[in-house]
């Protein structure tokens, strides 16, 4: 029996812990680069300037790394508590990369980041820098097999199903590891961390200017943070794209909800800008949107790299359409229950030594095996994810990531021409834009996890199934802990870096 | 079951240490360009 106050405060504690450790993560992504960037030019150089420049970041960069270790820990741990029963279905998968993140990376990171942070005077410059870059290597590898466990999640391959334990088990862990949405999520989102880390430095490094203070240092590193911007944004429109046509192939609810696409067909526009009708739902015949701006063709050929590709819409996907060979929800529904109700009569069968009646089961469950998660789904319209949530984050994302695009471009550009401290709009707009890409970088999961709803396991298990059984009080009991927790830890992070930023680049 | 394309997943994770490569080789000519300009700059006051 689904109880919904449960399945409603698991997913909130887990966003909650997810979105706060969204704010630490990125940063340590992008800026883990960008200080072995400057280490390596001091390194080359020889010029202290550069040793000081880099000791200022590494500084920044240690404090978020600390706070955004302890939200990543709790997460983990929340897969036992707060979600037995998805552990237990895929743990044998989901674990896997798990524990390389931890033995590979884990390791490597924290190991080199105690000489990159105490062994300035310890070890040689070389084996620093070699430390330094470890150190962003390891975070980004610790990110490279927590998104290989997030893109099984949305397009679950390499598994099978074991009837007799009732779990999924991995058979190909290069299917896990090489699935095109591990590899296209992977990029995209360390990708959005080098854009964050990159507006952190031009952001404070613009403030730097606005006040007249470290104006060397500010401009030299004003033009690491926006190159390094420049280019990552430039490689995030091929990520995005390959992820957004990832989606278009294996997550079809999900791409229709990101573009309010009710009714599917042939040679779709993109929606640039738009607001959706409040007023409309599903199945009803009112207008998707109060107004729009279409972009024609976009979305088949991005989604499909055809004009004239068929979208899905999410009538579509809910009714069916035989002409494009959509089978009803329904029917899926149906069929999971079959495979729900076979797989009942083969343990059944199993335990009372009936071989005959279990090898039957079993065929039957095979040949319903794909829509077994169906089968927990109470209503036809449960397969479509929160529409109006996920068209926003989506496009607020997009939107925001051509902005700090353009901001990096005009950055960098006066910047080379030597007239960036008279651009005082443009240095107040980069100090703004750091929040923003915070809020891009949160927007970009919420699309990712709320457009995979209901599932946890995309089409394989419903959020439902996968919670621990825990008292709701419970839940809402640690919820609240963890959210006093983790803005106290926020604030804390804030604080502390704010008194360094002011303490300036001199200080260090 | 989907097919994996194996070359095409090397290739797409080949692209995250060459896109690092490519971002630290403009920031050493940028840097470069930008420290000239700051010498000349500051030799031009002097002057």
């Amino acid at each position: 029996m689904e109880n919904i106050a449960l399945i409603d405060w698991s997913r909130a504690q887990f966003a909650l812990t997810a979105i706060y450790h969204w704010f630490f993560v990125p940063l340590t992504l992008g800026l883990s680069f960008i200080v072995a960037i400057m280490e390596s030019i001091y390194v080359k150089t020889g010029n202290v300037v550069w040793k000081e420049i880099t000791k200022f970041w590494m500084t920044l960069f240690a404090i978020n790394f600390a706070i955004g270790l302890a939200t990543g820990i709790i997460m983990e741990f929340e897969f036992g508590t707060n979600w037995s029963n998805y552990s237990w279905i895929v743990g044998d998968i989901f674990g896997a990369p798990l524990a390389i993140e931890g033995i590979m990376a884990f390791f490597m990171e924290s190991t080199f980041f105690a000489v990159m942070f105490f062994g300035w005077d310890k070890v040689s410059k070389e084996m620093h820098l070699f430390s330094t870059w470890l150190v962003a290597i390891g975070s980004n590898l610790s990110a490279l097999w927590i998104l290989v466990a997030n893109g099984w999640m949305q397009n679950p391959i390499g598994m099978v199903f074991n009837p007799d334990t009732a779990r999924f088990e991995m058979n190909s862990f290069f299917d896990v590891l090489f699935n095109p949405n591990a590899y296209s999520k992977f990029l995209h989102t360390i990708g959005s961390g080098y854009v964050m880390g990159s507006l952190f430095v031009v952001g404070i490094s613009a403030w730097y200017l606005l006040k007249n203070k470290d104006v060397v240092k500010a401009k030299k590193s004003i033009v690491v943070g926006a190159t390094f911007g420049l280019i990552t944004s430039i490689f995030l429109i091929f990520t995005g794209d390959e992820s957004a046509h990832e989606v278009a192939l294996n997550q079809p609810s999900k791409l229709a909800a990101m573009e309010g696409l009710y009714d599917g067909h042939r040679d779709v526009g993109i929606v640039a800008i738009g607001m959706l009708n409040p007023e409309k739902q599903i199945g009803d015949k009112k207008e998707p949107f109060v107004f729009e701006i279409t972009v024609p063709h976009a979305l088949s050929l991005l989604g499909f790299h055809d004009t004239d590709a068929y979208v899905p819409g999410i009538n579509q996907l809910i009714y069916g359409d035989p002409k494009e060979g959509i089978e009803p929800a329904s029917d899926k529904i149906e069929k999971g229950k079959i495979a729900i109700s076979a797989l009942k009569e083969y343990k059944e069968a199993k335990k009372a030594d009936d071989n005959a009646t279990a090898q039957k089961s079993l065929v039957e469950f095979r040949a319903n095996e794909k829509y077994f998660g169906y089968g927990y789904l109470k209503d036809a319209k449960d397969i479509i994810p929160p529409v109006a949530l996920t068209f926003y984050s989506f496009h607020l994302m997009v939107g925001l990531g051509t902005w700090f695009l353009a901001l990096f471009f005009f950055v960098l550009y006066f910047a080379m021409v030597g007239k960036l401290d008279k651009q005082k709009l443009i240095l107040r707009l980069a100090v703004l834009s750091i929040p923003l890409g915070y809020l891009a970088g949160e927007m970009g999961w919420i699309v990712a996890e709320v457009g995979r709803q209901p599932w946890a396991i995309f089409e394989m298990l419903p959020v439902g199934m996968a919670t621990s059984q825990l008292s709701v009080i419970a839940v809402q009991t640690t919820f609240w802990l963890f959210a006093v927790t983790f803005t106290a830890l926020l604030i804390a992070e804030i604080k502390i870096m704010i008194t360094q930023i002011k303490n300036g680049m001199e200080e260090h | 079951m989907e097919e994996i394309n194996y070359i095409n997943a090397l290739l797409w994770y080949a692209s995250w240490p060459i896109v690092i490569f490519i971002c630290y080789k403009f920031i050493m000519l940028n840097i470069k360009h930008l420290e000239e300009n700051l010498e000349s700059k500051d030799k031009n006051n002097i002057a």
